[in-house]
């Protein structure tokens, strides 16, 4: 892929501030390729792309092809999202006895909040504290729930004796509600009672300050901005940094990118003295200032720039090229910012063994 | 109870289990299989169901672990 093809891709995904001469003189060098196509449909980026040329009117700029394609995948994404936020209503009742016992994270929120047609979810993550984990799996239970896993297509049961064996991993199995909803057959809900790298009081306390989002008739009860923030690069980074994820291609998922990107300047600046004091807190002071560094390498977007830039004190900067290997317990490094390495295909092969 | 938890530990772990901090793992030898075999068992000689959110990996590491998790139930 040449460097024409690489900014083009960083600037149709760019759903903040689209930079409408940028993309004509790129798709006039004849950047809008297949190979493009195929790393955005991959990322699943190919919605926002959508969105992006038709809102700089330049959709009938690029291939035919090119443009059909993109919009076919937008038209699914549309519906993939009013059938999620349905089946999303449906679970915010079953749980409305507990209010200020969960919070919803991730695609539950981003994917309402994001244009419709742009982010979709694949499963619903409630965050719960331990000790009422319970009482909101019983409720999903009551509401139609089965607890077990989708194999192609279709909902399989399992054995408690799964379900103790996930416990003792510290993970809880699938909670599954078939939904027949256009595109979506099955609802997948995931609790969890720790968030990014802490579990315990933490989560209490991100229960504590949450708030509700609202749209239309959906309500949910979300974390607060930073928690949610903190949340978004904490999982980015966790992806980004452990040799596992590279080696299955996962570490780089550029809708995450964007998730950051597409938050942090909808919410305005949010209150980021706030913002350090909690990542710091966490323990998470690195992992954000990876998040939020490499979205800025990405997109040159101001407002990520600017929370970097107070977090950089409290971080260890070298975080930034650094992958853990823990069945080999073993650090790698790269020698290419973030910039080169996510057009690269085996990022593996980049790592260098300390 | 206490006696008849230990025992059942024992049968499991295949080792005598006579003190509250054993580790079912480095003491007991138990592996993944052997605490989910465990659980099996007790939940079968007590008729009960362990909820998943008691499932902790952190707070059952020891046979007085184990038995404070029983007690709960009983």
């Amino acid at each position: 892929m040449n460097n024409n093809e690489k900014r083009f891709i960083l600037a149709v995904c760019d759903i903040v501030s689209p930079d409408k001469r940028k993309i004509e003189k790129l798709i006039n060098r004849g950047a809008a390729t297949t190979e493009v196509l195929g790393e955005l449909l991959c990322n699943r980026m190919g919605g926002v792309a959508y969105k992006v040329l038709s809102d700089c009117g330049l959709l009938y700029s690029v291939d035919r092809e090119f443009r059909n394609t993109l919009k076919n995948i937008f038209s699914y994404y549309e519906q993939y999202n009013q059938s999620y936020e349905k089946a999303l209503s449906s679970v915010s009742y079953i749980l409305t006895p507990y209010i200020g016992k969960y919070v919803m994270l991730r695609g539950a929120y981003l994917s309402p909040l994001f244009p419709r047609g742009c982010r979709t979810s694949n499963n619903l993550d409630i965050l719960v504290a331990p000790e009422n984990l319970s009482e909101i799996g019983a409720a999903l239970i009551n509401g139609g729930f089965r607890q077990g896993k989708v194999r192609e297509g279709e909902f399989v049961p399992v054995h408690h004796t799964e379900i103790i064996n996930s416990g003792m991993r510290g993970e809880t199995v699938h909670y599954i509600k078939e939904v027949n909803l256009p595109h979506l057959k099955y609802l997948v809900a995931d609790l969890s009672f720790s968030f990014g790298y802490k579990g315990g009081d933490s989560v209490k306390d991100i229960i504590n300050s949450s708030s509700s989002y609202v749209k239309g008739e959906l309500c949910i009860p979300i974390p607060c901005v930073n928690d949610f923030l903190i949340h978004l690069c904490a999982n980015l980074y966790k992806e980004a940094s452990e040799y596992p994820f590279i080696r299955l291609k996962r570490d780089m998922m550029l809708y995450k990118y964007c998730d950051i990107q597409f938050l942090l300047n909808r919410s305005g600046m949010p209150d980021a003295a706030g913002f350090v004091r909690r990542a710091e807190a966490l323990g998470l002071a690195d992992a954000c200032y990876y998040a939020l560094n490499s979205v800025y390498e990405l997109f040159s977007d101001k407002v990520c720039k600017a929370m970097k830039d107070m977090l950089a004190p409290y971080a260890d900067r070298s975080v930034m090229v650094k992958v853990f290997s823990p069945e080999e317990k073993k650090l790698y490094i790269y020698d290419e910012s973030i910039k080169k390495r996510f057009f690269t295909w085996d990022r593996c092969r980049k790592l260098i063994a300390k | 109870m206490k006696e008849e938890v230990y025992k059942l530990i024992s049968e499991v772990a295949g080792e005598p289990v006579n003190d509250d901090a054993l580790s079912l793992r480095d003491d007991l030898g138990l592996d993944s299989l052997g605490v989910v075999t465990l659980f099996i068992e007790i939940e079968e000689q007590f008729d009960i169901i362990i909820s998943e959110s008691d499932l902790d990996p952190a707070q059952l590491s020891t046979a007085g672990d184990v038995l404070h998790l029983i007690e709960k139930y009983i």
